[in-house]
């Protein structure tokens, strides 16, 4: 059984150290892995990082993901801010997959921030001003990036790492003109024909847990404020190749880069 | 005073982009007068800025700060995915 703990938007600020050291102090009885979906930080800067940092390093050897949000963009340092984490041992994932071994079975974790555009029969176009292309060209490269990186995933089972949503049903409770904001539809259809076992999100924080892709894979947003705890915990039985789940062949683009196993900063 | 739906979304991009608060993810309606602010802060200290915040802004104003802290216990269970 492989067990995963995940927890989105923390949103640590500096005053908060003491409350996010004791949030992640009980990961290693309940957990093998810890996957954090974005807004690590409340404002985006090193100080805080560094706040959340000290909080994660020293988790008893759990391997620990994560990718950033809109949060950790707000100062302009999210490069500085996800090298303090990367430092203290959290692996970012921007465009990326990874395995670890988790008791002998190969767990790939494949993440990237996600964006905005809203969702199938209704997603923004590249069309009109160049700042609206440049808003919807961002979603699809980030879309196009992940999909090459879960080409080259070799993994028995697979989780998806997002900050944005990809599906509207774990939004439910938002406001609907907020939909365009929070999420896109890229990432579930990418999701589908990767056929991974889990999608993680966050960003939704008065939207609903539980949803599933128009493929059926099972969607989670674990925002703080939905789920109401630390850190959910999610549980994957270990053995699933890809191949036995139908992986299609994806469309590579961009180099995306594996690992064989946990990443430990210094 | 302006009208209050202009009023309400001016409070709301104060309490996005003022560094004391930075939560855009805030709702912010006005009922009857009072600035009614909802949605969830990560610590008390955000939640208490938030009144600081709208009182700058929307001075006069009283505040109905239902803003609330995340909870960050334990997990009390876990979810089989399969």
């Amino acid at each position: 059984m492989i067990r995963i703990a995940a927890v989105g938007d923390v949103h640590c600020g500096l005053e908060a150290a003491e409350q996010v050291r004791a949030q992640f102090r009980s990961v290693p009885d309940h957990a093998d892995v810890l996957l954090l979906a974005g807004d690590l930080t409340r404002l985006g800067t090193p100080a805080e990082a560094h706040v959340l940092a000290d909080a994660l390093r020293d988790l008893d050897g759990v391997p620990i993901a994560a990718v950033l949000g809109n949060h950790d963009h707000q100062s302009d340092r999210h490069e500085a801010v996800a090298s303090i984490l990367d430092a203290a041992g959290v692996r970012i994932l921007e465009g990326e997959a990874i395995v670890w071994d988790v008791g002998g079975t190969r767990l790939g974790i494949a993440g990237t921030k996600g964006f905005g555009g809203g969702f199938e029969g209704t997603h923004a176009t590249a069309f009109g001003e160049p700042e609206m292309k440049a808003f919807v060209q961002h979603t699809f490269g980030l879309a196009e990036r992940l999909d090459a990186a879960l080409a080259g995933l070799e993994a028995e089972r697979t989780v998806l790492l997002l900050h944005y949503a990809p599906i509207r049903e774990t939004l439910a409770g938002e406001p609907r003109e907020l939909f365009p904001f929070l999420g896109s539809y890229l990432f579930a259809e990418v999701a589908d024909r990767h056929r991974v076992d889990l999608v993680l999100h966050g960003h939704a924080h008065r939207g609903t847990e539980r949803g599933r892709t128009p493929g059926g894979i099972p969607v989670r947003n674990v925002a703080q404020s939905v789920i109401q705890q630390g850190y959910a915990v999610y549980t994957l039985e270990p053995a699933r190749t890809r191949a036995d789940a139908g992986a299609t062949v994806p469309r590579p683009s961009v180099a995306a880069s594996s690992e064989s196993g946990p990443r430990r900063g210094a | 005073m302006p009208e209050p739906q202009y009023e309400r979304e001016r409070i709301r991009q104060a309490l996005a982009t003022d560094p004391r608060v930075g939560e855009p993810e805030l709702s912010v309606d006005i009922v009857a007068g009072r600035v009614l602010v909802q949605g969830s802060a990560p610590t008390s200290e955000v939640r208490v800025a938030v009144e600081e915040v709208v009182a700058e802004v929307a001075p006069g104003m009283a505040v109905d700060n239902q803003v609330t802290v995340a909870a960050a216990h334990e997990p009390s269970g876990e979810e089989a995915i399969g």
